[in-house]
């Protein structure tokens, strides 16, 4: 349903390079990477609002940009920040977007509505950042669309509406529909996603399913040497992935230790304590230093 | 339906300001013409003869004509400047900025379709907004002088509204192509003040000329007023206006969210 095909596209310093990837019906694609990684410049080109510069941006088969029109018959788009009519109240936004849009699901937004806690009385200006995001949402879900573009959907919520946002993407993937989000927090993605795609500097490092994404992890040994000079001298013979803390020795390896356990045969071993890294330090180690 | 638009887009209360303004001028330019103020008006006329003559107000003994050149001069292409800014702020601007626009583009609706709705919305505060200018006019007129000519007053504003309707589009266009709202404000406000002040400083002599490089020579009021032509200039407006409306869809057609 959403296709990517060596999609190019810079756009002020950031931007999305080469990037390809589908998203199936039934799939939730969660697309993870820090702030200026080219994960909203990837959905505004899915949104037909910026122009590809390279490769090709579909939904439906057809083109984002030239179709843009066609494809909103069956697709939403929740920007990052919800742009809202300030001077309506919720229900009139509500109202509006639904009468704007077409497809809208009453039943749907009832229960998104009780499901999220969403104060729909008040004018859209005296609410607070997460009101209006949880509102942008209701109007974005409660539409009877195949294809959902949502940036950053979990972002300013709080833990009790990250749950039922959850829950009603989990319900979306069932009903068959194709949800492409963006996320910086592993944790979001991984309750809510069926699909995880990784994306540093613009590039698609890893594209893989949930599950698979503890296979991937690496096993991680914390090692006492005996002496700084032992310690130093399995880093020197060991090379790489080492983490030296004076008398101590920090290595990942992603396979069988048992390379690890001969090498360490040779020297003297106060301390030996192993397990495997969690799924957030796998994470990190892709992105190395773009996180701090 | 792309409807919901307009009526979200159309502000009522906000409009109301603006006709009220419309009306109160309207109503007191045709007040002016009672003997005592248009004595005082005269009298200020004879010791500042020439910025009476920059800000268009000659006195005349024909109320059509007093109209013209105590309303039309500088106070109601003021009122349709500000109009002119403000619309293309609040319609396109401000919504191209804070993301509206690109909401909404993000529906099943044509480019074109969203654009032409706005405009819409902003031609019915144009012309609405000059109705109750010559609301204003009519019920002095009719109030104070049951005798003058109410059609050379009507003419007057529909010969009006195709020049106020140019500047409407002509800040969206600006809108559409400013990189933020703040720069669009600061051009429009200069542009559409330069043309002001181009079209007062051509009624100076020797100066005339200078008229012809604003949109404000296209109202030819005078021909109006006392039906000696004055439409070609109008529909030359109207015509403008459709130039103006069809570069904006143009561009809004290729634009970048």
């Amino acid at each position: 349903m959403i296709h990517c095909d060596n999609l190019t596209r810079a756009f002020e310093g950031d931007g999305v390079f080469d990037i390809s990837l589908q998203v199936q019906a039934g799939q939730t694609l969660g697309l993870l990477g820090p702030t200026g990684a080219g994960k909203s410049v990837l959905l505004r080109v899915l949104a037909g609002h910026l122009r590809a510069q390279a490769g090709t941006a579909s939904v439906f088969g057809l083109d984002c940009w030239r179709d843009r029109r066609r494809i909103f018959r069956r697709a939403v788009y929740a920007p990052m920040v919800p742009a809202l009519e300030m001077r309506m109240t919720g229900e009139e936004y509500l109202n509006f977007s639904a009468r704007y849009h077409g497809g809208f699901n009453p039943q749907k937004a009832r229960r998104l509505t009780e499901q999220m806690d969403i104060p729909l009385t008040g004018q859209c200006r005296r609410m607070g950042q997460e009101e209006r995001k949880k509102l942008g949402l209701l109007a974005a879900l409660a539409l009877d669309a195949e294809v959902f573009l949502l940036d950053e959907p979990f972002g300013s919520l709080s833990a009790f509406a990250r749950g039922a946002l959850a829950d009603a993407l989990q319900a979306l993937r069932q009903s068959g529909a194709a949800v492409l989000m963006t996320s910086h927090v592993l944790e979001e993605v991984r309750r809510a996603c069926s699909h995880i795609a990784i994306i540093r500097q613009g590039r698609l490092v890893v594209t893989q399913p949930v599950e698979a994404l503890s296979l991937t992890r690496q096993k991680v040994y914390h090692i006492t040497f005996n002496s700084p000079q032992q310690a130093a001298s399995f880093a020197a013979e060991w090379e790489a992935g080492v983490e030296l803390i004076g008398t101590r020795a920090l290595v990942a390896i992603p396979a069988s230790p048992q390379a690890l356990l001969r090498t360490l045969a040779r020297y003297e071993v106060v301390d030996l304590i192993g397990g495997r890294e969690d799924a957030e330090e796998g994470f990190l180690r892709y992105y190395g230093d773009d996180i701090v | 339906m792309i409807s919901a638009l307009f009526f979200a887009r159309f502000r009522p209360k906000s409009l109301l300001i603006w006709l009220l303004a419309a009306l109160v001028l309207g109503a007191g330019a045709v007040a002016a013409y009672l003997p005592s103020p248009l004595e005082q008006l005269r009298f200020l006329r004879g010791e500042m003869p020439e910025l009476f003559t920059v800000l268009g107000f000659v006195g005349d003994s024909n109320l059509p004509a007093f109209v013209l050149s105590a309303l039309y001069g500088l106070l109601l292409p003021i009122l349709a400047n500000m109009q002119a800014v403000s619309l293309g702020r609040h319609l396109l601007a401000r919504p191209l900025a804070d993301g509206r626009l690109a909401q909404l583009l993000a529906a099943p609706h044509a480019r074109a379709s969203v654009l032409l709705l706005h405009f819409l919305a902003l031609a019915v505060w144009v012309v609405l907004t000059q109705a109750a200018c010559l609301a204003g006019q009519m019920l002095s007129a009719v109030l104070l002088f049951p005798v003058a000519d109410l059609a050379a007053l009507s003419q007057l504003t529909i010969g009006f509204i195709p020049t106020a309707l140019l500047l409407s589009a002509f800040c969206c266009l600006l809108a559409l192509v400013s990189p933020s709202e703040a720069r669009y404000a600061r051009r429009a406000r200069l542009l559409l003040a330069l043309m002001l002040i181009l079209a007062m400083a051509g009624r100076l002599s020797g100066w005339t000329r200078l008229r012809l490089f604003s949109v404000w020579s296209l109202f030819d009021g005078r021909s109006l007023a006392f039906g000696a032509g004055g439409w070609g200039l109008a529909g030359l407006a109207g015509g403008l206006t459709l130039v103006c409306l069809a570069a904006a869809l143009l561009y809004f057609q290729q634009r970048e969210l």
